[in-house]
């Protein structure tokens, strides 16, 4: 139930821009028949069922950084990922999307910009996404509630009237007259009836019918009741009760004017005087049957004199109305995305740095807000504050023991997981954990409970940028073959720069350069792909000290100071530095300091190109 | 003393003057037939019609106190009296009931209709 509470709050909040846009719409443009306001209304329904949302430029939808569906799901074990409908959902529409290493996105500067302007404001809509996320399970339950109140109370209601009108008697075709109504109404949706007062004239009762029947052939019962359910849903949402209310006015205005489209003038005149002394209450319509409350017998009557007939112009033009509407209320903006360049070619060579001989710099302003021992090395990474995935009743057996794994959180480069092991035998038995392509072995950070279960928190490097990964639990009981994999993705919140660079950094001592093709940047790594495997045996590199520095000024010092990890596989060279929560797209430059001072920067922040 | 029977209750009150004196299962079965009543309905304004004192249910037989003519001709006698002499506040409540309409409203209303043009 969590997930679908979840996406109606999505939706609701993207109606909460459309029906605004509708009202509005209504209000200006008054003199247009109303089975146009109508369709605007059938839009807003759509809105309200209809989860999926394409993306438009033209989307006016401002806010629509949708409450991340995957978190509320609790994972899933061994072997069976998430529905591809659900991964599409969750990846595709968390709030800015990272860059694949197969990404679609544009490649241009701007979009690179507005991605980190987007991040701010959606870090603010990620407050109120928060708290969804932490009260989902008493919300969705207030929800319900309020749900089965609405339905009970169109139930009470339809049956107060069935059992009103038990002493009607029946006039003509499925028309009946009771005495102990008030005014006339449609009851029933699948075989409606027509209920009249007994206390109205010959006039008035021809008058009455031709405007039931003509509810009757527009099918308006039905619709009303389609809009009680969808109020019945988002009974939560102001909006929603001022688009019914309108909702019912405009169907009953819209019935007058089919009533009245095929008839003279003089006609017409008899009409509105039989709607004026006819002094039907006037009631506002809140409740599943169809009790049409009337509109207001001054607008109505008002209506029926300034009918005009439509012409095929303005038919053209409500359709076209309709559609403007939809594309930018039904849409929702085109999210930037992290600049990427797929293309390496000459063109973008961003950065290209060379020793600067002789130069030493100075200042090197090393702003460590945290304590030194705080500055995450590679032993002891603390876990992100970032949200984190919680497991719940996950557990794996093993022979020895069992594992229940309790939180993990991933931002690309770097997977934390935290899992409880209880053992069985006397002997206790490792867990492993690691997962595939992870850089270097794992380290784990052990503690005991009282009660004898073994806290582990593992951190997991990686080399370069993975959107997903899958950690493997294997027992050190070489006896125990067992595995499982616990699939997971970015955790949300999580942004990461990943980018193809061609930058090349010469060394002093031989002619080779460093060339270094890729990087990777997360919030507490950073990755660097050097095209060559030769300098595995060189240690030059890993005297380097390096440095990023940051958009506003400052500067961090990387690996607090001290050696980056170096990996290879079959073609590259990785090296793998980490910082203390910079926010990736804050790194401008990296400087690269050899042990006697020298220094070379490399540029990223793309700022250099044109 | 004033009674007031609606157009339905009216049509009921005809049918038991015209065939009475009649049993209430033979009025449920003609009630089904004309009205498509349900029994219980139909032993509801039965009930009813006895309590403001025009029939009488005798152990299943429906029987009239007061006659048809003798019934129309009270109500006669009853809307002179209201309309003259009797309390006009509310002869203009029950005449006004189904309204909601202010007078001022009425006119303006009227204006309207009458602006009309072709």
């Amino acid at each position: 139930m969590e997930p679908i509470f979840l996406r109606m709050i999505h939706l609701s909040i993207s109606a909460s821009f459309l029906i605004p846009a509708v009202m509005l719409i209504r209000l200006i443009l008054k003199k247009l028949p109303k089975w146009i306001p109508c369709l605007l209304w059938g839009i807003v329904a759509i809105r309200l069922i209809c989860p999926l949302s394409l993306e438009s430029r033209f989307s006016l939808v401002l806010w629509s950084n949708p409450i991340p569906v995957g978190e509320a799901h609790e994972l899933e074990e061994k072997g069976e990922h998430r529905t591809s409908a659900e991964e599409s959902y969750s990846s595709a529409e968390s709030g800015l999307e990272i860059v694949n290493n197969q990404g679609t996105g544009e490649n241009n500067l701007e979009d690179y910009l507005s991605g980190i302007s987007y991040r701010e404001e959606s870090a603010r809509q990620n407050a109120v996404t928060h708290f969804f996320l932490k009260n989902t399970h008493i919300l969705s339950i207030i929800w319900i509630v309020g749900v089965t109140i609405m339905l009970l109370y169109a139930l009470w209601t339809y049956r107060a009237l069935r059992k009103r009108v038990a002493e009607a008697i029946p006039y003509k075709d499925n028309i009946w007259v009771c005495d102990s109504i008030d005014s006339p109404f449609i009851l029933g949706v699948v075989c409606p009836r027509i209920y009249l007062p007994s206390s109205l004239n010959a006039l008035e009762v021809c008058h009455v019918i031709s405007h039931e029947l003509v509810h009757l052939r527009r099918k308006d019962p039905l619709w009303k009741m389609l809009g009680f359910i969808l109020l019945s849903v988002y009974w939560f949402h102001p909006l929603v009760w001022g688009a019914y209310i309108l909702f019912g006015k405009d169907i009953e205005l819209a019935c007058d004017e089919t009533v009245i489209s095929d008839m003279d003038l003089q006609e017409r005149k008899a009409y509105a005087n039989v709607l004026l002394s006819s002094g039907i209450h006037r009631r506002v319509v809140l409740t599943y049957p169809l009790h049409f409350g009337e509109v207001g017998i001054k607008a109505r009557v008002r209506a029926v004199k300034e009918y005009r007939r439509t012409t095929i112009g303005v038919k053209v033009a409500a359709i076209i109305l309709c559609i403007v509407v939809a594309v930018c209320f039904l849409t929702i903006p085109v999210k930037p995305v992290i600049a990427q360049d797929n293309s390496v070619t000459s063109e973008k060579n961003i950065a290209s740095g060379e020793f600067i001989e002789g130069e030493k710099r100075n200042e090197l302003v090393c702003l460590s807000e945290t304590a030194a021992e705080d500055l995450p090395g590679v032993k002891g990474e603390k876990k992100d504050k970032s949200p984190v995935y919680e497991t719940e009743n996950i557990v794996y057996e093993f022979d020895g023991c069992t594992v229940e794994p309790r939180w993990c959180a991933y931002d690309g480069l770097t997977l934390f997981v935290g899992y409880d092991v209880t053992n069985r035998k006397d002997d206790t038995v490792e867990i492993l954990v690691s997962a595939e392509n992870s850089a270097a072995d794992t380290t784990y950070e052990k503690m005991q409970s009282p009660d004898g279960i073994v806290i582990m928190n593992a951190v997991i490097p990686f080399a370069c940028y993975r959107p997903t990964a899958e950690i493997i639990f294997s027992s050190s009981d070489h006896n125990d073959s067992k595995k499982y994999c616990l699939p997971i993705e970015i955790t949300e919140g999580n942004q990461a720069v990943s980018k193809d660079v061609d930058c090349h950094i010469k060394l002093p001592s031989s002619s080779e350069d460093i060339h270094i093709t890729h990087i990777d940047i997360t919030k507490n790594a950073i990755c660097l792909k050097l095209d060559t495997t030769s300098l595995w045996e060189d240690t030059t590199i890993y005297g380097w000290k390096n440095i990023a520095k940051l958009k506003n000024g400052t500067s961090r010092v990387l690996s607090n100071g001290q050696e980056p990890l170096v990996f290879r596989d079959d073609t590259n060279l990785y090296l793998r530095y980490t910082h203390s929560s910079i926010e990736p797209g804050q790194i401008s430059e990296i400087i690269f300091t050899t042990e006697d001072g020298r220094e070379a920067s490399m540029d990223i922040s793309s700022s250099s190109r044109g | 003393m004033e009674i007031q029977l609606g157009v339905v209750e009216s049509k009921f009150a005809d049918m038991i003057w015209a065939n009475e004196p009649v049993s209430s299962t033979e009025l449920v079965k003609m009630t089904a037939k004309e009205f498509s009543w349900a029994r219980t309905t139909t032993h509801n304004v039965i009930r009813r019609l006895c309590d403001k004192g025009i029939f009488v249910n005798n152990k299943g037989t429906v029987t009239s106190l007061i006659s048809r003519d003798e019934f129309y001709s009270m109500q006669s006698k009853q809307f002179v009296e209201d309309s003259f002499s009797g309390s006009l506040p509310a002869f203009i409540a029950a005449f006004t009931k189904n309204s909601c309409l202010s007078e001022k409203e009425r006119k303006e209303i009227r204006a309207i209709i009458d602006e009309m043009e072709g």
